[in-house]
């Protein structure tokens, strides 16, 4: 009799209470361990130009123009691929045996493009973007170049995607000028 | 026979021993952490897959000299270069060397790195290294990355790097 109402009065926990402990402290741990990982996983790659940005060097122009200062090309740029371009990087060479790799000046009245004040090779259109079809043409300084001559262009598109200036590395071409 | 021994119920007893383990494993962890480094990352991202993303351009200066001194660079990607590790590869020998970018025209180093869309010039004294028997000089790309808080280079040893044409 004794042994029986000492057996019946034998507390613990209940079933319900243990499961539960058990499913919480499970969570716990899985998300401990999934914080952990997160941090681990890469992240997503940022935005990058989509494939069919094309730009193409239509015609140039070299000096004598008529209200273009001295040292000036005028580039004639369409836009041949299927999505909008931004702006664009455009480099010079006065050597045709070295890579065009000196940023040339926007140089149109009024201004058609404008140098992004933080990365100053960027070159940013000042209205709307250039479609696809479109083209118009844009002049720019090669005064900063000794000597005052030009013999090698290389243009690249620029994308505006997600409040960020995209350089569609695919997009670059290149141009043999002759200006003096 | 002893009726009324008591002890631990099992839920307990299994609490107990999942928390001797994860206080064990954090211990552990955090002694470990002492001797294993911490990988570097650009952007929040590991840096070695931000090295697969560079893409620049690099092409000699020809001179009146027969060897090339000075090289031109431009970053044609959206990845800032901090610098650049230049592999010359002479019968039996390859030597490394490092160089930061300068403006083209004003010889400044540029500090801040090459930025996407700039170009810069670097030299490199061919004459040092047997002049005459380079065979191959490649390009690869430094990256500045983050350590925990500290700042910290990155050659991108995985970037196939850019040939120079000799």
């Amino acid at each position: 009799m004794r042994l029986e109402k000492i057996s019946k009065n034998k507390k613990a926990l209940s079933e319900i209470i243990s499961y539960a402990l058990l499913i919480l402290i499970a969570i716990v741990i899985a998300t401990a361990v999934f914080v952990w990982v997160w941090k681990l996983v890469d992240k997503p790659e940022p935005e990058k130009c989509p494939d069919g940005v094309s730009v193409v060097i239509r015609n140039f122009r070299c000096p004598p123009m008529a209200g273009a200062a001295a040292g000036t090309i005028e580039l004639t740029l369409a836009n041949q691929g299927r999505f909008n371009i931004s702006g664009f990087v455009v480099k010079g060479s006065n050597n045709p045996s070295i890579k065009a790799a000196i940023s040339l000046n926007p140089n149109d009245l009024p201004a058609k493009l404008i140098k992004e004040p933080t990365l100053n090779d960027l070159n940013i259109l000042t209205t709307k973007d250039l479609g696809p079809g479109d083209e118009d043409s844009y002049k720019f300084s090669y005064s900063m170049l000794t000597p005052q001559s030009l013999s090698k262009i290389s243009v690249v598109a620029i994308r505006n995607q997600s409040e960020e200036w995209i350089i569609c590395t695919t997009s670059l071409v290149g141009q043999d000028v002759s200006c003096s | 026979m002893r009726i009324n021994k008591r002890g631990l119920s099992p839920v307990i007893t299994t609490v107990l021993l999942i928390l001797i383990a994860v206080v064990l494993a954090i211990i552990i962890l955090l002694w470990a952490r002492g001797w294993i480094k911490q990988a570097i990352t650009k952007d929040d991202r590991p840096i070695e897959n931000v090295c697969r993303e560079v893409s620049f351009e690099v092409g000699p200066v020809p001179h009146a000299q027969p060897l090339l001194d000075e090289i031109i660079v431009s970053n044609t990607g959206n990845i800032d270069i901090y610098s650049f590790s230049i592999e010359i590869e002479t019968p039996g020998k390859t030597e490394v060397l490092e160089r930061r970018a300068q403006d083209i025209l004003t010889g400044i180093e540029i500090t801040s790195g090459l930025g996407k869309g700039a170009s810069g010039k670097f030299s490199v004294d061919f004459e040092l290294t047997e002049a005459g028997k380079v065979e191959r000089v490649t390009v690869k790309p430094v990256l500045e990355g983050m350590r925990g808080e500290v700042k910290e280079r990155y050659v991108c040893a995985n970037h196939p790097g850019v040939e120079l044409e000799i």
